[in-house]
């Protein structure tokens, strides 16, 4: 481990004192805020000496005779840039150069993705962009980039593919959305989920805290994340393939052909498999027989018990075919997603039961079609359009007659069968079929205001079976329809030379579901439910810079979610409807600003700080509540939170090379329900949630370094740590504390480092995760897994 | 190993306070005997009648009948009445056990005053559910479902101490114990209701060793094609009385139109035998505690629940809530029409036995409840029902809800202790004399109220 980090001091260090005796040139290319431009070409004209910049705005060109040249500095979406210079023999030139913006180009800017993480942070949102270029060829999954983001916590119940839950700015659940390309993700299935999507297929992500604009189209209450892909029009190939600890493996193939005649064809594939067989200890994880006279006997950290039936393997294919860059369409797709997912479920729960057969398996398609135009039919209208059908078949099945214990063995048979449910065996299947259709314009005014349209409608059908379970116990045995629309209306505004943004917006959301019971009277009847809900919502969202260094930004929504359809609805069995449902609503508001980056000394070094606080009071949240002694319930509008938090960033950075960065999120909801459902004053009125952490940190090194060992070769290592504050799983004020169930505080660190061949075709990455072997926990008594050691290989044809 | 070391520590200090206690009541007696022989004598004293004092070792003011003195002048430590029936005394703050749910999360304290001043469970006490707890000499017997195993904790001046686990997950694979129950005769007994094939987990656990005696499914039969659908065990002697409800397992429907008791062999849990009683129909295994309870003379008695919210349906309309009873190992003839004391239709939801023939049961007006909600406001009335004279006391108590209370096992002195949460009002622990008549009562404790529920309140010592 030592050698390890030496390693990646002496690479450091070493590089630090790149010199070269031949004529260089050297520079940073920023934008008119100082925001270095990734991506831009820098030709010295009448040779063939070129480069691009890289993420950090930086080009470097080696090897130049002597002499009087014109530089072409170039990018889209920005004014080409002629310039004279100089070179002489043994020095190194150094030119920074500042492109101005096109206007003309804008639009093109917003689909070619360049420098759009830095712009989306500027638009008044309280946003965090992630580029992932950098973490793409490492063996990081999305989870734990977002993990380490100011203000996200995830939690994961164990491995690869092992449920999660995200939480922002404190708020968790459904109250987060997630979307890909603006398309909400829940139609995509399990496998084409934040959860399982190689980090590859993904450019850029969007994370919005409270405030959304209108062009997610969803109901998110407290957040969203908008995963963006790759949107560049290039001909490329590009494969990986991961393995690694808990005999995991991961392999991924993209890439993108586009003929003369713009027929162009898409492929994202990608193929997953763990055994998850990592090692856990300690409370619940015990066996017992009847040579222990049944007395637990807890496994420990020298003689752990191995996870056995925890093994995830998915598959997903996704094709389009169409047409880009033609003068009725600039992207037009059809497309097909098809996916496979099958896994072992281990343990309830807590680790205290324990599963030997239990399986999870899913199978989605998705057929769908996309189209996007700017300037269509008049210049400054631009539309995306997208229209989907999504069939899903998940099935749990527990048919297993023997019973198992953390030693893997055979401890019992039960007659009735089944290892999770009490009620003897099932083979639940469900079926989903959904169908998606979303119309998103934007529309250039006059004077610097954009229009902002976005519509979204879904209906989806859920229908459930099951042939080891009487009928009156198969959820959805009788089919449940839900309808739904979202429309929201922007209007955006950049003003006084760029300082001022502004975006203001409606948000309309309309529900409209069914359900089919079946109830007994006095003999077995269909009965059907209906529901329908209207609800307005809206905010805005405005930033002010003062100084290319100082940015003020607010944002607030009224913001809303509608039931899910088994919260209005039922779902048949132990949930019943409730006709008298209504949205979940919070009132949402951020207050922020980023400073920097500032200059220390020579402009070498540099700092940036952003400081995030926000607010948040959820009213008629819903919860579930027991109407009957056979502990039947409903969904009502009861619960309440509130609060207030702050989300700190700080980034130190030498030559844009080398990076220190450091985040902590503050956040202080409380419950805000004042008197229970009975009427009753609620005791753990203005506690603090329960089961959610309140201070998060991550920091973390991140170095660059070029032509170490070979020349034109690059080297990325980072060194990363993430902290979670210990929390209370119940009501923090009840019991004495030190008799508290307690999810622990976490210290993990994490390390790579990756190494791009000369050619650029070749990557290889090797990553360890929790280095220091800690056990961890998201959840309590749910260990998460100790040491693991990846290495991927990474291969990129490109043709441009 | 430090548990061990603990134990042998703890055991060794138990040993102390047990000489200590020895040599104090020797010196006493020394000195008693002494002056005894010295009045004796001094012939010129006048001499006095001495009387016989009972100690008070648990300082309540009240004496054991079984520790007494002769003296003329009160000794310290001993009081001239004899009504402690409990005059042991256990670590600090663990003679009562008080158990709370709120907001669907258990909590428990122990604390040696139910009497007067505050029982908080904020900032204080312990997270779990004791009314899935029974406590034994000394001990507290949790079932744990984080962990999936039956916890022993040790009741010591400085709190609860977990001693030993036996693994629930282990024994009953698949599944859980939903009732913990102290046979009085040196056993645990864990079960749950049946399936739908009629299995229902048990498991049986020697107190004095900590092992398992037994374990497996009980198949509860049939009776006329009907399914049991809940069942709740009463352990007497050698035998089983499974309190249960018959019918359609899918609709909770066709309800068994008589009362049924299934009777089997203990512990072998053989020879399953139905007891049948035509007095009534509906549900004799209680709803949250065990419906059938004994009496010190062995006679088993059972009360029914009718009500209609708890079956979803009207069925047992008209049909009454009685008392009958089981003797020498079937129902007899003994009936008490608690209905007939009522002028309408009334549901018995739970009851529980405070001795010398007396049971207080909670009683539910049916016309008080549209929605299932209003059984946990304040529609439920205390009433003290006399099994030997037959008669039913309605109790000035508020009406309060009692529905969701499991363990209610706190009898001392003659006192019936009851937690009473009125929905908007206060809360508090009443002590309730025992045949002491309508207005037979008076509050105690303070407690939580807001939405704290006190589910369990449990005499350890």
């Amino acid at each position: 481990m030592k050698y390890f980090f030496i390693s990646i001091l002496v690479v450091c260090c070493m590089s630090l004192e790149a010199q070269t005796r031949t004529g260089e040139l050297q520079g940073t290319i920023i934008d008119k805020m100082g925001r270095p431009l990734p991506g831009i070409s820098v030709l010295i004209d009448g040779t063939k000496k070129g480069a691009a910049t890289n993420f950090d705005g930086i080009y470097n060109l080696k090897s130049i005779v002597s002499g009087n040249y014109t530089l072409i500095v170039s990018g889209i979406g920005f004014k080409t840039e002629k310039l004279s210079i100089r070179i002489n023999p043994d020095e190194i030139t150094n030119r920074d150069i500042i492109l101005i913006e096109d206007r003309s180009e804008l639009s093109e800017v917003v689909i070619k993705g360049k420098t759009k993480a830095a712009k989306i942070e500027e638009k008044g949102f309280s946003v965090t962009a992630i580029e992932t270029q950098k973490l793409k060829s490492q063996n990081l999954g999305l989870n734990s980039i977002l993990t380490r983001t100011t203000g996200i916590n995830v939690r994961t119940s164990g491995g690869v593919g092992s449920d999660y839950n995200y939480s922002l700015n404190g708020m968790s659940g459904n109250a987060i959305r997630f979307f890909i390309d603006g398309i909400p993700m829940d139609y995509f299935g399990s496998s084409y989920s934040i959860n399982n999507l190689p980090v590859s297929l993904i450019d850029r992500i969007d994370i919005y805290k409270g405030v959304v604009p209108v062009s997610l189209g969803s109901d998110a209450l407290g957040g969203a994340i908008n995963l963006v892909t790759n949107q560049k029009i290039s001909n490329f190939l590009e494969a990986s393939y991961s393995f690694g600890s808990f005999n995991t493996h991961k392999i991924a193939l993209h890439g993108q052909w586009q003929l003369k005649s713009g027929l162009t064809t898409k492929l994202s594939t990608f193929y997953t498999y763990s055994d998850n067989n990592y090692k856990v200890w300690g409370k619940g994880v015990h066996y017992a027989d009847e040579s222990t006279g049944f007395k637990a006997v807890e496994f420990t950290r020298d003689n752990p018990a191995e996870r056995f039936n925890d093994d995830f393997q998915t598959t997903s294919a996704k094709l389009d075919i169409g047409f880009t860059q033609k003068k009725w369409a600039d992207q037009f797709f059809l497309t097909l997603l098809a996916s496979d997912t099958k896994k072992g479920i281990q343990t309830a729960q807590t680790m205290a039961r324990v599963f030997g057969k239990v399986r999870n398996n899913e199978q989605v398609i998705m057929p769908s079609i996309s189209y996007k135009k700017t300037n269509l039919i008049t210049k400054g209208l631009d539309v995306n359009a997208f229209a989907g059908y999504t069939y899903t078949e998940g099935v749990l099945i527990d048919t297993s007659h023997v019973q198992y214990d953390w030693r893997g063995m055979e401890i019992g048979v039960r007659e009735s069968g089944g290892e999770m449910g009490y009620d003897g065996k099932s083979e639940y299947t469900q079926k989903n079929q959904s169908q998606i259709y979303r119309l998103n314009t934007t529309y250039q005014l006059p004077s610097d205001f954009k229009l902002g349209f976005n519509y979204l409608y879904s209906t989806t059908r859920i229908t459930g079976e099951d042939p080891f379970t009487p009928e009156y116990r198969i959820p959805y045995l009788e089919p449940q329809n839900i309808r739904s629309q979202f429309a929201g209306l922007s209007l955006e505004t950049v003003k006084f030379n760029n300082k001022l943004r502004a975006n203001a917006f409606v948000k309309y959301y309309g529900y409209n579901a069914s359900i089919n019971d079946l109830e007994y009277t006095d003999e077995w009847e269909i009965i059907e439910y209906k529901n329908k809900l209207n609800n307005w919502g809206g905010g805005f969202a405005a930033s002010y810079r003062f100084s290319p260094e100082l940015l003020i930004k607010t944002s607030l929504e009224q913001a809303t979610r509608m039931p899910s359809p088994t919260e209005a609805l039922g779902d048949g069995v132990t949930v019943n409807n409730n006709p008298f449902i209504n949205p979940e609503q919070s009132f949402n508001v951020n207050l922020g600003t980023i400073l920097g980056r500032y200059k220390l000394g020579s402009s070498r070094h540099g700092i940036k700080i952003a400081v995030n606080t926000f607010y948040r009071d959820v009213t008629d949240k819903l919860l579930f509540t027991v109407i009957d002694g056979q502990g039947n319930g409903e969904f009502r509008n009861i619960d309440r939170i509130s609060g207030t938090g702050i989300e700190l960033d700080f980034i130190y950075d030498f030559d844009y090379n080398f990076k220190f960065k450091l985040n902590g999120t503050y956040q202080d909801l409380r419950n805000n329900l004042e008197f229970d459902e009975d009427g009753r004053e609620n005791i753990v009125y203005r506690d603090r949630m329960r089961n959610e952490p309140y201070f998060m940190a991550n920091a973390g090194l991140d170095y660059n370094v070029s032509d170490y060992i070979q020349k034109n070769s690059k080297i990325f290592a980072y060194l990363q740590s993430s902290y979670t504050h210990e929390f209370f799983l119940r009501w923090p004020s009840l019991g004495s504390e030190e008799n508290k169930s307690i999810v622990p505080s976490q210290l993990v660190f994490d390390a790579g480092i990756g190494y791009t061949f000369p050619s650029k075709k070749f990557i290889l990455a090797v990553d360890i995760f929790n280095m220091f072997n800690e056990q961890v926990y998201d959840n309590y008594l749910l260990q998460k897994p100790g040491r693991a050691i990846f290495l991927k290989i990474n291969y990129k044809i490109t043709q441009q | 190993m430090k548990n061990r070391e603990l134990q042998n520590k703890m055991d060794i200090k138990f040993k102390i306070m047990k000489t200590n206690k020895l040599l104090k009541r020797a010196l006493n007696c020394f000195f008693l005997a002494l002056s005894i022989t010295f009045v004796a004598c001094s012939g010129d004293e006048p001499t006095c009648e001495s009387s016989i004092w009972y100690a008070d070792t648990d300082n309540d003011g009240l004496g054991d009948p079984n520790s007494t003195l002769s003296t003329c002048e009160q000794p310290e430590g001993y009081v001239s009445n004899s009504d402690d029936d409990s005059d042991a005394l256990g670590p600090l703050n663990s003679k009562f056990t008080v158990g709370a749910a709120v907001d669907g999360e258990g909590y428990f304290v122990t604390t040696d005053n139910i009497s007067s001043g505050t029982i908080s469970i904020v900032g204080n006490g312990y997270e779990g559910w004791a009314n899935l707890s029974v406590s034994v000499e000394g001990f507290l017997y949790n079932l744990n479902g984080d962990e999936g195993t039956l916890d022993k904790y040790e009741f010591t001046d400085s709190g609860l101490v977990k001693r030993d686990a036996i693994s629930t997950t282990a024994l009953l694979p698949g599944s859980f114990f939903r009732y913990i129950q102290d046979t009085g005769s040196g056993d645990l007994f864990l079960s749950n209701f049946p399936n739908e094939d009629g299995d229902a987990p048990y498991a049986i656990i020697d107190l004095e060793t900590f092992t398992v005696e037994g374990h497996g499914l009980v198949n509860i039969p049939d009776v006329n094609g009907k399914d049991a659908l809940w069942v709740n065990g009463l352990v007497k002697d050698n035998e089983i009385y499974f309190g249960s409800v018959y019918g359609d397992w899918a609709t909770w429907t066709q309800i068994e139109d008589s009362l049924i008791t299934v009777k089997f062999d203990y512990p072998s849990l053989t020879n399953p035998e139905i007891l049948v009683s035509t007095a009534s129909t509906g549900q004799t295994a209680g709803y949250r505690n065990n419906g059938t309870f004994k009496t010190e003379n062995g006679d088993i008695y059972q009360y029914n629940l009718t009500s209609s919210h708890w079956y979803g349906h009207d069925e047992l309309v008209g049909k009454p809530t009685v008392f009958t009873r089981i003797k020498d190992g079937d129902y007899d003839d003994y009936v008490l029409d608690v209905s007939a004391s009522f002028s309408e239709p009334i549901a018995i939801w739970n009851a529980w036995y405070a001795g010398n023939d007396i049971v207080y049961a909670s009683v539910v007006k049916e016309a008080d409840i549209t929605v299932w909600g209003d059984l946990k406001i304040n529609t439920n009335t205390l009433v003290e029902v006399n099994l030997a004279t037959k008669t039913v006391t309605e109790l000035n108590i508020p009406k309060a809800s009692y529905v969701d209370i499991f363990n209610l096992n706190c009898v001392e002195n003659g006192k019936f202790y009851l937690p009473v949460s009125i929905s908007g009002g206060e809360a508090n622990i009443y002590q309730i004399d025992i045949n002491g008549g309508a207005n037979g009562f008076q509050k105690g404790a303070v407690l939580d109220g807001s939405n704290v529920f006190v589910n369990s309140l449990h005499r350890n010592f």
